[in-house]
């Protein structure tokens, strides 16, 4: 299989799910952090050069540099500002990771900070800097208890969109402050990605190789996500007084090391989405949604692309991985619709299943011949069909969330996300004709025109009586009304619409 | 014996007796010129056909509300259509063209239908398309490409959504303006967004007129007959019911769940009659009849105190039901239930209820603790307390409107009454202003967790969506209490039937924002302490449409520079709310 980017993979270099579905995709990463490492990777620094010490063949700070590296072939240089990852979350977060040296440089920054507030006496000085770390900290993207260092800040503004640097306990507590000590700020480890897992990588990848196939998506989608991360200076200048002032006084700061970081690969056949993926992408950032709601929406949005060409990857010519959805609509109970969804469900993972040992035979001479094949398929099913039980509960298009009978279905999240990227801004289209895009774009199976092109390929069971995709089309109907979409026109007719306004052209 | 019942009978679906409510069936009997009630659309084109000014009229709707109505109304109104004719799918005339029904032209045919109709005015006619929305969409389709294609164009599938997305949004906002493409010039009418409420009261009216029921007055069964006592109980407070009936239908059309015509017909006849027949009730011993087939429990689907056998087909019925407006406490529920005071009602209704409470007496005394825990007298109880309710909804006396909204405010919502009168008519700057204090708080709540008490500004905060606990808020900007206009605009669609329309919008600097009852109802529930809008998505995004505009009409201009911000934030303590002012020069941070 060719890859993206297209080097070539050394001997137990990668898992065999890496091969096959990106590398790579693990549990721990939460929804928002797709959404963030993603942005991280777009919003950094570029630099072209195979080795790390290698003068750079180009720089660039371009989100998507297609003209300099359409191969998909750089490295990037996040910028790491652990100071002020330091100042929001060491207060509210789990004693286990909180070494002295950290302890002492927030006390620092915050005496530093203080002696910066002028007006005001010392108790209001002290409030103010509560107030604006109980600012920054409202904005939490992952109600986990972690420890500082692994806790992110949802992308309000570009300051915050920060990698993970891991706080390794033996390399902390070794040190102690020194303003002098630029290992105050540097000993943290940038490539152990425990939660920031690659998995907005692979979505960076993705959207890089589309762009460079259609080059006209790229100045929309790199002003609107551009927009969407700057709608709130004021969050900017609130982060850089922390942190210029925090550098200034860590004089030691100049010397801290910046981090390289080489982007993973993904399998070429990703680029089945690449158009739609993009289309969607664009309509959805030109629909003039408040920024908070938008970033809210990608971040579900990325998961289900994410997902839908993963499930596309391991589709061959006559099992097309559609998926059979079971509306479940309160008050539209459809005993019938949710048990073809279970069963497709359940061929959708035996297909993924058939995908991975397929991988096994092609790919067992780059993989670690001491691993037995038991345990490589184990693995890989791990991180790849169990791994998608998972995203797509976190984003409601898998129910129930525990139990048995797991199908397919959608959520109003997600309903939002599907109609504001399918339908461009202020349009309307009709319901059939929405049902149809779903199923072109996603492969969603709702009423009985769907479920019959399905049965010409074979990838459904054909059955007698359609009247349960009927009754299905009709609870989607109602859903979609629910959430305010949809609109019954006349007979038989509804109209689903785009309600928001279209985002103003460039300012 | 009337043999009106037996028409009334035939136009809903319940039971087997129907004989068809479709127009085309119902036009043939002799009763519809007596119920029909004329429409101004039905006026607008007879008008055009009469003074030479042809037009091109394509009328599309909802099955059952009233399009082919339209066509006899004005075949009658020209003389062309006599007493008992039928239809025919298409017709034409010298001066008029129509056609009955689209679908029932076979497919190869209906563009020719459509080129006919839309290029009559051209041959000195006026036309009438009757038409389903999909077939329509698609011939139009057809009609254009083919006019395209043999002047050497191209119909690409951008022009094919266009065309769709054109004729989609005329017929979602029913401009009466006639519409332009590609040369063709008609006016498309969606007889589903004409404002049909009104007609249920009309309908009703002419339902009742005298004459229908004068073989009543001489028919042996009339001291025992459940439908004659209907007749009676309803042409004696004519006002009061048909005010519940129209309200009821109101906050359905609201709450977009409208109703067709035919559904509205069907549900008052069934009301009235039960689906009994003259024979059946000339033949039997019914049981109760004043109670079991009382217009207030028919109008619910109710035999008595039992839900009748499948009166939930009716849509009007089924609707009721699942809104469950008999189980919601009023305020009289003390006087009702407690010391079986129904002297709001008139004596004739009076009389039953004693004599029904005095024959269920039984379940009203619990005397000892054992029936207390009856689940079944418990139930018993509850159901009649329903139908004693369903009495009070529909015949309570009111002496005045005010009392009559106070009644229907406590089961469609708060400010509902206030509402109707805001959508129908012109109203005065007090209840205009009560409205605004009513957005003012709920949206003060929403954004800042508290309530305005004496405050005037509203700050428009960043607050995520969801739950999550943000106890700093950053303030992007405020508005004025004065600033958040409520304002009403009339319709002015010559073809609604309704005199006087009015639109409710939240004014914000040029722009404005429709109010609608749902929202204002949402409103009512967080100033009540409801918590979160989740349990009705429909709102979410209606809301954050509001504060999306809210935002962009009252934000403060991001700052350009570091020197430009001053940060606003909120905080809400134990002690209440602090504001706090930051602005940053030279990389320090002072406190205002």
């Amino acid at each position: 299989m060719k890859m993206y980017p297209d080097v070539k993979i050394g001997k137990k270099e990668y898992p065999l799910q890496s091969i096959l579905f990106g590398h790579r995709i693990q549990p721990s990463q939460t929804k928002y952090e797709y959404l963030i490492e993603f942005l991280q990777v777009a919003i950094a620094e570029k630099r072209g050069a195979n080795k790390p010490l290698e003068a750079p063949t180009f720089t660039t700070t371009e989100m998507f540099p297609i003209s300099q590296a359409a191969d998909g072939q750089f490295r990037y240089l996040p910028k790491l500002r652990i100071g002020l990852k330091r100042f929001i979350f060491l207060p509210k977060s789990k004693l286990d990771g909180k070494a002295e040296v950290d302890k002492d440089a927030y006390k620092e920054c915050v005496k530093v900070l203080e002696s910066q507030i002028t007006g005001g006496n010392a108790t209001k000085k002290k409030n103010s800097i509560t107030i604006i770390q109980n600012l920054l900290t409202g904005f939490s993207a992952v109600n986990q208890s972690r420890s500082w260092f692994d806790q992110n800040v949802l992308p309000i503004c570009p300051e915050v969109i920060l990698p993970e640097g891991m706080g390794i306990k033996s390399w902390r507590q070794k040190l102690q402050f020194n303003v002098n000590d630029p290992e105050v700020d540097e000993k943290f480890d940038y490539h152990k990605y425990t939660y920031m897992c690659r998995g907005g990588e692979v979505y960076y990848l993705h959207l890089l190789n589309a762009i460079a196939e259609h080059p006209e998506y790229k100045t929309v989608i790199e002003l609107r996500l551009n927009e969407m991360i700057t709608s709130f200076p004021q969050f900017s200048y609130l982060c850089n007084f922390v942190q210029g002032n925090w550098e200034e006084y860590y004089v030691a700061s100049k010397e801290v090391k910046t981090v390289e970081k080489r982007l993973g690969i993904i399998p070429t056949s990703f680029a089945k989405r690449n158009e739609q993926t993009l289309s969607e992408l664009q309509n959805f950032l030109n629909s003039k949604s408040h920024p908070f709601e938008k970033m809210e929406t990608l971040a579900n949005g990325i998961i289900l692309q994410i997902m839908r060409m993963m499930y596309l990857a391991a589709a061959t010519d006559n099992e097309s991985n559609c998926w059979v959805i079971d509306v479940n609509c309160a008050g539209h109970e459809n005993i019938e619709a949710k048990k073809r969804a279970i069963a497709a469900f359940k061929h959708n993972e035996e297909v993924i299943s058939t995908y991975l040992y397929h991988g096994l035979e092609e790919y067992r001479d780059l993989l670690d011949d001491k691993k037995d094949d038991q345990a490589i398929i184990k693995d890989a099913a791990n991180d790849s069909y169990r791994l998608f039980r998972k995203l797509g509960k976190m984003i409601g298009v898998i129910i129930p969330n525990t139990g048995k009978g797991m199908r397919f279905s959608l959520s109003e999240d997600i309903i939002k996300f599907l109609v504001l990227s399918i339908i461009p801004p202020k349009q309307m289209i009709t319901l059939d004709e929405f049902v149809h895009q779903l199923y072109i774009h996603f492969g969603m199976v709702i009423g009985p025109e769907q479920y019959k092109a399905e049965i010409t390929i074979g990838s459904v069971a054909d059955v007698g009586d359609y009247s349960f995709l009927k009754a299905n089309l009709d609870a989607f109907g109602q859903k979609l009304k629910d959430c305010g979409f949809l609109r019954d026109l006349s007979d038989a007719t509804a109209i689903v619409e785009n309600p928001y306004e279209k985002e103003d052209s460039a300012k | 014996m009337n043999d009106f019942i037996n028409y009334l009978n035939s136009t809903n679906n319940v039971g087997g007796n129907s004989t068809g409510s479709l127009a085309e069936t119902q036009v043939k009997s002799s009763y519809y010129d007596a119920v029909k009630v004329d429409r101004k659309l039905g006026i607008y084109i007879t008008d055009c056909v009469k003074s030479g000014n042809h037009k091109a009229f394509i009328l599309t709707g909802h099955a059952g509300d009233g399009k082919t109505s339209i066509l006899v109304q004005v075949l009658k109104s020209l003389g062309r259509l006599q007493e008992c004719e039928g239809l025919c799918v298409q017709k034409e005339y010298d001066d008029f063209l129509y056609y009955k029904d689209m679908s029932e032209i076979a497919a190869e045919k209906q563009v020719e239908a459509l080129k006919a109709t839309v290029t009559a005015p051209e041959r000195g006619m006026t036309s009438l398309l009757i038409s389903n929305t999909g077939p329509l969409l698609k011939a139009f389709e057809a009609l254009i490409r083919e006019k395209k294609e043999t002047s050497g164009q191209q119909f690409s599938d951008g022009d094919r959504m266009e065309l769709q997305s054109k004729l989609l949004t005329q017929l979602d906002i029913n401009e009466d303006q006639s519409l332009k493409i590609e040369g063709y010039e008609f006016v498309l009418v969606n007889i589903a967004r004409v404002d049909n409420v009104p007609f249920a009261v009309r309908i009703l009216k002419k339902i009742l007129a005298p004459q229908l029921w004068v073989p009543c007055t001489i028919c042996s069964c009339a001291d025992h007959c459940p439908i004659k006592n209907n007749y009676e109980l309803i042409t004696a407070q004519f006002d009061r019911v048909a005010q519940f009936i129209e309200n009821y239908y109101r906050f359905l059309y609201e709450n977009d769940k409208r109703m067709t015509i035919r559904q509205m017909v069907g549900q008052i006849s069934y009301a009235l009659t039960g689906n009994l027949t003259c024979d059946y009730i000339e033949s039997r011993h019914l049981k109760e009849p004043f109670f079991i087939y009382n217009f207030a429990n028919l109008f619910f689907g109710y035999n008595g105190s039992k839900r009748a056998k499948d009166a939930a087909q009716i849509k009007g019925v089924e609707q009721i039901q699942n809104l469950e407006l008999d189980r919601i406490s009023l305020d009289i529920d003390y006087s009702l239930f407690v010391r079986n005071d129904y002297s709001c009602f008139m004596p004739k209704i009076q009389k039953e209820l004693t004599a029904l409470t005095q024959r269920y007496r039984k379940h009203y005394q619990i005397t000892d603790e054992e029936q207390l825990l009856d689940e079944k007298k418990h139930e018993e109880e509850l159901r009649l307390r329903g139908a004693v309710r369903r009495f009070y909804l529909l015949f309570s006396l009111c002496e005045s409107d005010d009392d009559v909204d106070h009644v229907m405010n406590q089961i469609f919502g708060k400010s509902y009454a206030d509402y109707r009168k805001l959508i129908s008519s012109k109203q005065s700057n007090l209840t205009l202003r009560n409205m605004q204090g009513i957005v003012f708080e709920a949206l003060y709540i929403k954004n800042t967790g508290y309530l305005p008490e004496s405050k005037t500004n509203l700050p428009l905060t960043l607050r995520r969506e969801g739950d999550v606990f943000q106890n700093v808020m950053i303030v992007l900007g405020e508005v004025g209490k004065s600033d958040l206009k409520v304002i009403q605009e009339r319709s002015t669609n010559q073809f609604e039937d309704v005199d006087n329309k009015f639109d409710l919008y939240l004014k914000l600097g040029d722009k404005k924002f429709k109010l609608s009852l749902p929202m204002i109802t949402y409103f009512n529930n967080l100033i009540d302490g409801a918590i979160s809008s989740n349990n009705n998505p429909a709102l979410t995004h209606g809301i954050a449409q509001l504060d999306a505009l809210l935002l962009e009409q009252f934000g403060e201009e991001p700052p350009e520079t570091e020197e430009d911000c001053e940060l606003t934030v909120i905080i809400n303590t134990a002690k209440g709310q602090e504001i706090e002012r930051f602005a940053f020069e030279n990389k320090k941070l002072s406190i205002q």
